[in-house]
């Protein structure tokens, strides 16, 4: 017998999996919930201003839908991260005439952090380090043959979080106006974390470059060069909720900005993320 | 920012709230001032648009093409004079259309068919065809040479001349895709051919890629065809190595054809059109007819202007094998001029020499 599943109702599944799901241990051990390895997966916007002072001084600003995909680790002595985040949209810069600016905006990276304080028995302040990248693929008609451009910026950063677990017992309500939660134990967590680059380059085009040049062909390692510094920083702020069944649900806000090196071809960016996720726990509750 | 923080203080204070709703409340005031401290730093941290007016506009765009235009020392133009010319023209109460035609003709003093400037109401430009006669009149061709029945396959118009001994085949524009189709069908159709024209005559361009398309079916050898130079840095001579272009052969099992090729041009050949008559030159078989090309060998880039007027110039060199730069046209092995006698008389003298030339 074959069972046919449309994409609507494989999600609702996948949902209905973790928010429901059947693997929670013992109430009475009281887990911790936090703690564990998940693999993270959600969607959101991002909204993105960018000015590439090679082919123009004007900051374009748009949204773009974004996906994200990462694998979390938290024990009580450290925590680590990989992630991945890919969003593409559409940024216009208007005067007179509206100009537009597709974009393929993709973030990637890793964080490790130890935890070196309780500030109070549910306050952990972290310190530890991050790769950070950033990869922009844009194509601006307006610029003609300047109009196909990539940009990566890739930074070691120091980095530091604060991380908030609130554990409560609670009536029964809906969660986000929405799901009904039984009465019970409820675990949140609050996070912040800042991220200062230390080293910081970028792959960039360069004082001038053009689409279609020798070999009618576009080619970004002829046209762009690898530059070091400017200016960098970005947080992140973590909203966690997580479940009974160990699984969790995650809203995020990301902020970023940079701004390159001084020279002709300086890239100014910045990005704000909005993200909801799923924490799907990889391991059994302890 | 600071009264913002301070209000919310004042609120958290006078409000009695418990333990639990505190944080939660807290929470939500805390993600409030991250997003708003967010947005403060970065309009710290990121520099303002510059201003739209006509001034402003004016020396970007006369800054621009300094520091980035390549053709100044071999065009011999001093563009600080340029300056010096036009600016006074610019004053705080320029309207738009007045700033357009300033800076139109402040451009032309490049005397570049790739130089432009675009407005929502108007576009300026060189126009480089007015610089000679135009070659070619293609209802006479299509009257006189061609008949009603030549084929169109892809971008080409084609049929045979001279009672089947010559291939004519007429590319009016490289912004028109060539695929290897196209190539195998006109090499399978011509290969008993004594020789071969391709009529580039008022071609003003388009993409290279169609220009290796055709003439890599043409090589027998990887051959330089010239080097590219870009422009690195502000000053007049700063420029890339070399970066040299090459045609390659293609498969062995696709159709090669080796005979005798003429390629028919005038002032119109312009940009990518001139760039396949300069890269004919290092192919033995090839020979151009016709009047010197356009030029146009310097590739054009783009940019914008703080009023998002958007504008292009040429920012790169291309230079022969032999050191030659032919930026204001590659000239022709021989020169034969459409006249307007010839337009009465109904003959195409470019096509005419081609033909008794590949009969020999």
């Amino acid at each position: 017998m074959v069972i046919r599943i449309h994409m609507k109702q494989y999600f609702f599944l996948l949902i209905v999996l973790i928010l429901a799901g059947t693997s929670a241990a013992a109430q009475e051990e009281q887990p911790s919930y936090h703690l564990g390895d998940f693999l993270k997966a959600g969607g959101g916007a991002s909204r993105i201003k960018i000015r590439d002072l090679g082919v123009s001084p004007i900051y374009y600003e748009g949204y773009a839908p974004l996906g994200t995909l990462s694998i979390d680790t938290e024990t009580e002595k450290h925590s680590w991260s990989i992630f991945g985040t890919y969003g593409y949209g559409t940024l216009k810069a208007e005067r007179l005439l509206i100009y537009q600016s597709s974009i393929h905006n993709i973030n990637y990276g890793g964080h490790f952090h130890y935890n070196i304080k309780e500030l109070r028995p549910d306050i952990n302040l972290k310190v530890g380090g991050a790769f950070q990248g950033l990869t922009n693929v844009r194509f601006s008609p307006s610029f003609r043959n300047a109009g196909s451009t990539v940009e990566s910026i890739n930074s070691i950063a120091a980095s530091a979080k604060v991380e908030w677990i609130i554990d409560r017992t609670k009536d029964r309500r809906r969660l986000l106006w929405l799901i009904p939660m039984p009465a019970g134990r409820r675990v949140t967590a609050l996070s912040y974390q800042l991220n200062v680059p230390l080293l910081t380059a970028i792959w960039s085009p360069a004082f001038s470059y053009l689409d279609d040049f020798t070999e009618g062909t576009v080619d970004y390692e002829r046209k762009n060069e690898l530059k070091f510094g400017g200016f960098r920083l970005n947080n992140q702020f973590d909203y966690t909720y997580y479940l009974k069944n160990g699984n969790g649900l995650r809203l995020s806000y990301y902020w970023e900005v940079f701004k390159g090196p001084d020279d002709f071809g300086r890239i100014e960016f910045a990005q704000h993320q909005a993200l909801l996720s799923f924490l799907i726990r990889l391991n059994a509750l302890k | 920012m600071n009264r913002l923080l301070v209000n919310v203080y004042r609120l958290m204070v006078s409000i009695k709230l418990s333990s639990q709703k505190f944080k939660r409340f807290a929470s939500i005031i805390m993600v409030i001032i991250l997003g708003l401290s967010s947005n403060s730093c970065e309009e710290l941290i990121l520099e303002e648009e510059p201003a739209q007016d006509a001034q402003t506009n004016f020396d970007f765009l006369w800054q621009e093409a300094k520091e980035k235009y390549a053709f100044f020392d071999y065009k011999g133009i001093d563009w600080d004079e340029v300056y010096r010319e036009y600016n006074p023209r610019i004053q705080e109460d320029t309207r738009q259309i007045e700033l357009f035609n300033v800076l139109f003709e402040m451009l032309n003093e490049l005397r570049d068919g790739h130089v432009n400037l675009y407005s929502a109401f108007n576009q300026a430009r060189y126009d480089i065809r007015l610089l000679g006669p135009e070659n070619i009149d293609f209802r006479l061709i299509k009257e006189n040479y061609l008949g009603e029945d030549f084929y169109i396959t892809g971008p080409f118009a084609h049929d045979f001349l001279a009672e089947g001994e010559v291939a004519y085949v007429r590319y009016s524009s490289f912004s028109n895709a060539v695929s290897n189709f196209d190539m195998d069908f006109l090499f399978l159709r011509y290969q008993e051919t004594k020789g071969m024209i391709i009529d580039l005559r008022q071609n003003g361009g388009g993409s290279l890629t169609n220009m290796y398309t055709i003439l890599n079916r043409f090589a027998q050898e990887k051959t330089l065809i010239y080097n590219s130079f870009i422009k690195t840095g502000p000053g007049t001579d700063e420029f890339s190595e070399a970066q040299p272009a090459y045609l390659e052969p293609v498969d062995e099992d696709r159709l090669q054809y080796d005979k005798p090729v003429i390629v028919l041009t005038d002032r119109g050949t312009y940009s990518a059109a001139s760039f396949f008559a300069l890269a004919t030159k290092a192919l033995p078989n090839f020979r151009l007819l016709g009047d010197t090309t356009g030029g146009g060998l310097g590739i054009p880039n783009g940019g914008q202007l703080p009023n998002g007027w958007t504008y292009r110039f040429s920012i790169s060199q291309t230079i022969s094998p032999d050191g030659e730069n032919y930026e204001n046209g590659v000239p022709v092995d021989e020169q034969v001029i459409f006249g307007p006698v010839n337009q009465i008389q109904g003959v195409d003298p470019v096509i005419d020499r081609a033909v008794e030339i590949l009969r020999r």
